[in-house]
């Protein structure tokens, strides 16, 4: 690959920085020029030629502590705005921008600590997407509230479980086992739940591979000991977007009720970035104390691309951590199970679904007729209708989501809004409204299926999409 | 370089293009010139075919970053991708005049030229690129397909073997060398290939439109009509229109000189015969023989949605014009007339679902439209009152089709 000179903005800073080359605020101008355009190294040595002639500017520490996490050296970056901060006066920007680089190294809490002192100091200074990340830590505590950081302690009105007394039900009904981690970590939230299969319609088919797999293993460990059997291992669900993947997999842990460990595609990404392939094992570390345990890795294609798509060799070593950590080498991992799900099986890398790993896939399909109807009566529970044909509207929606179908229903409540605020009354939803709604509306789960067929039709030598072609009915 | 740009090529990278774009949308929220976040908004809107979109992000970025080749690079390719090749060839020049030593430039000005037919340009182009990334795997194929533009046969096998030897693994190679072995008429090599390319990229759309294609060709016909059709193409615009021309009146000729000839005057309605069948076969071969793999296991699951809708279309003007000729078999004896326009009809009602760009669309739509309405009104008069007068207007019209008709089918 041919490299590419530098753009002209940077060529002409350079060129006046050759006529004064003692002038610091050009210097810096020519730094943040190559930072604006990628290019971390060359930003590096600016910013520490300009700090030689300037070493008090704390904006050039900034700029050279954000040099140095483009270059993916967050731990120095991190480094170089502790000694910042710790000078006075320390300037808003510092505290945020440490906050964020700790936040992607996973200390959620120290983090915290930096934003909520960058807003004291500037009322301004906040990222909002940092602060979605910290909410549990920035929320100032009320009583009875639970310090996210607090040491796990008995609660009062804890259900009885036979795994872990120290429980607590949270407002969404589910059973929240605080602890098993040690300061500093990156955690996971640990849960118990409280939804089971017969939390979920339909997916009989579905239900039955995941306690052929998972439970009866779990349940019958002994027996499968005896001839030698590992209980855990991996499975992969697999299907369009919003059909239940994520539930079921919830349910799962309800039904062996198992601790459930959840990393969805933020925390992903910011193991990416923060390079923290140390993350990664300590989140399996967490698991394996907390086992029975499910580890569920939500939107795992991000995680798991396939190696030779990626440049970054970042990404690269965190896929063999991961590979690593299911292989179990350097741990025993009997009694953990790690459920994945994806929308897009074909991106995963294909040595994750290597025997041992996720060599079991299940295959999700968008909720049957029986499953729809269900879905719609637990959607409608506690709402205005009258007399609605929960079969005619499911048979009216094939290939529906359980995410179409709410969809479907908020058009629906929407449309009966407008018409209830003009009578000044509560109208009921009938059946012909929700078929009005449904009329016109194609189901999300097409253009899956569009991409879904190529795969299976063109790049199935292993038969691993077979059931998407069953059900496609493109079976030959 | 921000979480957001690091998160969103990440996304990116993995096939998340969705994502990706929420992700950079909310760096530029706070950050709104960046020119790395948006090119890569670019990448974002072009991977998720919203190319006018990207087109107008790819405008702000060269108002923010107007010295940057891969600004006026990636303009360059959203044009040529929406088929805006005066653009897409200025951006590529602009970018080649930033950064004289760089491949992407040829790549691109090569690519342009070979849309545009020409053929010895984008060899040049081709060869001018690998002569700064002798590995460029895009180069190294467009060399292959020009080549066999050019009729240099050994050349372009020698050139197409390289190109799989450097990169076996290449989806977008397969499919090329599958679209060359086609036209070399090596049909069972080109089946290989493109279901090797499919095997390697299942949405790669040139090796589906490539394997239906090839499939086709099992039938010695098609196969004609392939050979027919590639010779045309590497023909300029105005060698067309003389082949066309010297064809249908060499056909006048010779069928003057056989009703001349007394010898040979019962053999006049052959020539007439043959002349009609090789105009209706170049004008629905193709979806003839779309209609037939519908039939097909592995070929109804490779058509486009496009090409069975065309194949329905014209399975439709046939069954329409049979029902007729038998129900005014009994009623009529214009049947002939109406039949014909109606199967003439199909010519128009086919191309509808081809894929067209620019004014092409709206204007093959409006053709298409007034001699469907012609059609039903001259089918209405014939049926109520034996006028036959519009459907012979029908028919001069869908004749004149045939001739105009190869403006929009370009």
């Amino acid at each position: 690959m041919s490299t590419v000179p530098e753009p002209p903005e940077v060529a002409a800073l350079r060129s006046a920085l050759a006529v004064t080359p003692e002038n610091v605020p050009l210097r810096q101008l020519l730094a943040e020029a190559l930072l604006r355009y990628n290019l971390a190294a060359p930003a590096v040595q600016e910013f520490r030629e300009a700090l030689r002639r300037a070493p008090q500017n704390q904006m050039l520490k900034l700029g050279l502590a954000r040099s140095f996490h483009a270059e993916g050296k967050t731990a120095e970056a991190i480094v170089l705005l502790e000694a910042v901060t710790a000078e006075k006066p320390t300037p808003a920007a510092a505290h945020l921008l440490l906050a964020r680089f700790l936040c992607e190294n996973g200390e959620l809490q120290r983090a915290a600590g930096h934003a909520r002192q960058a807003r004291q100091l500037d009322p301004m200074a906040h990222d909002p997407d940092l602060d979605t990340r910290l909410e549990p830590f920035l929320r100032p505590l009320a009583s009875g509230d639970k310090d996210p950081s607090a040491p796990p302690s008995r609660a009062a009105g804890k259900p009885s479980l036979p795994a872990d007394d120290d429980s607590v039900i949270d407002e969404f009904g589910r059973v929240r086992a605080p602890g098993g981690n040690q300061p500093g970590e990156m955690a996971a939230e640990i849960e118990r739940p409280s939804v089971a299969f017969n939390d979920v319609g339909g997916m009989d088919g579905v239900k039955e591979q995941i306690r052929m797999k998972i439970i009866h293993p779990l349940a019958h460990a002994e027996l499968f000991k005896a001839y030698g059997k590992k209980t855990g291992g991996g499975v992969l669900l697999y299907g369009p977007p919003g059909c239940g993947k994520t539930h079921l997999a919830r349910a799962t842990a309800g039904e062996v009720r198992a601790a459930f460990l959840s990393i969805g595609l933020h925390e992903v990404l910011s193991m990416w970035l923060g390079q923290s392939e140390q993350n990664l094992h300590q989140l399996f570390d967490q698991a394996r104390r907390n086992r029975p345990a499910v580890l569920f890795v939500d939107e795992v294609d991000a995680l798991g691309a396939n190696r030779s798509d990626l440049r970054q060799s970042a990404g690269r070593n965190l896929i063999n951590q991961f590979l690593a950590e299911m292989d179990g080498i350097e741990a025993n991992n009997d009694g953990l199970l790690i459920l994945a799900a994806t929308n897009a099986p074909w991106h995963l890398d294909p040595a994750f679904r290597r025997p041992g790993r996720f060599d079991h896939l299940v295959f999700v399909p968008p909720p049957d007729e029986n499953a729809r109807a269900a879905i719609l009566r637990v959607m409608l529970r506690g709402k205005p209708v009258a007399d609605v044909d929960y079969s005619a509207i499911a048979h009216k929606t094939e290939g529906f989501s359980g995410a179409d179908l709410k969809g479907l229903l908020d058009r629906c409540i929407e449309a009966k809004l407008t018409a209830a605020m003009k009578l000044g009354r509560v109208e009921p939803l009938t059946t012909k409204d929700l078929l009005a709604a449904a009329k016109g509306t194609k189901p999300s789960t097409l253009e899956w299926f569009s991409t879904a067929k190529n795969y299976a039709l063109y790049a199935n030598q292993g038969g691993q999409y077979d059931e998407v072609l069953s059900y496609m009915k493109l079976k030959h | 370089m921000s979480a957001h740009f690091e998160r969103a090529e990440i996304l990116l990278q993995t096939g998340r293009p969705a994502d990706a774009e929420k992700e950079i949308r909310t760096g530029l929220a706070t950050t709104p010139q960046q020119p790395q976040l948006l090119h890569l908004l670019c990448r974002a809107l072009v991977d998720q075919q919203k190319l006018k979109e990207a087109a107008v992000v790819a405008d702000t970025l060269i108002g923010v970053a107007a010295g940057w080749p891969s600004a006026h690079l990636m303009r360059g390719a959203i044009a040529y991708e929406g088929g805006r090749h005066p653009q897409a060839r200025a951006d590529a020049t602009e970018a080649l005049r930033l950064a004289p030593n760089t491949v992407d430039p040829h790549r691109l000005l090569g690519w342009v030229a070979f849309a545009e037919g020409r053929w010895a340009e984008a060899l040049q182009e081709a060869e001018a690129g690998l002569a700064v990334d002798p590995e460029e795997t895009s180069c190294g194929n467009l060399r292959a397909l020009a080549l066999t533009r050019l009729g240099r046969k050994v050349d372009s096998r020698h050139a197409t073997d390289s190109a799989l030897r450097r990169d076996p693994t290449n989806a977008f190679t397969h499919a090329t060398a599958g679209w060359i072995k086609l036209e070399r008429g090596e049909k069972t090599a080109a089946l290989d290939h493109f279901y090797e390319a499919l095997r390697l990229d299942p949405t790669n759309e040139r090796a589906r439109a490539g394997l239906v294609e090839a499939l086709k060709a099992r039938n010695f016909l098609y196969r004609l009509l392939l050979t027919y059709s590639f010779w045309l193409t590497r023909l300029t615009p105005r060698s067309r229109w003389a082949v066309m021309l010297g064809g249908y009146f060499g056909y006048r000729l010779l069928l003057s000189f056989f009703e001349t000839t007394p010898a040979l005057q019962p053999y006049a309605g052959l020539v007439i015969s043959l002349w009609i069948s090789f105009v209706v076969f170049s004008w629905t071969g193709y979806d003839l023989f779309n209609l037939i793999l519908l039939f097909n296991r592995g070929g109804r699951h490779a058509l486009a949605a496009r090409q069975k809708y065309g194949a329905l279309a014209l399975a439709g003007c046939l069954m329409a014009a049979a029902a007729w000729l038998v129900w005014a078999y009994w009623v009529r004896s214009n049947a002939a007339l109406l039949a014909i326009a109606i199967l003439l009809f199909a010519f128009p009602l086919t191309r509808v679902f081809r894929k067209r760009t620019g004014w092409r669309v709206q204007a093959g739509y409006l053709v298409t439209a007034v001699l469907g309405v012609m059609l039903l009104v001259g089918l209405t008069m014939a049926i109520t009152s034996g006028n036959m007068v519009v459907v012979e207007f029908t028919l001069v019209g869908l004749i004149a089709y045939t001739w105009l008709g190869q403006l929009l089918n370009r």
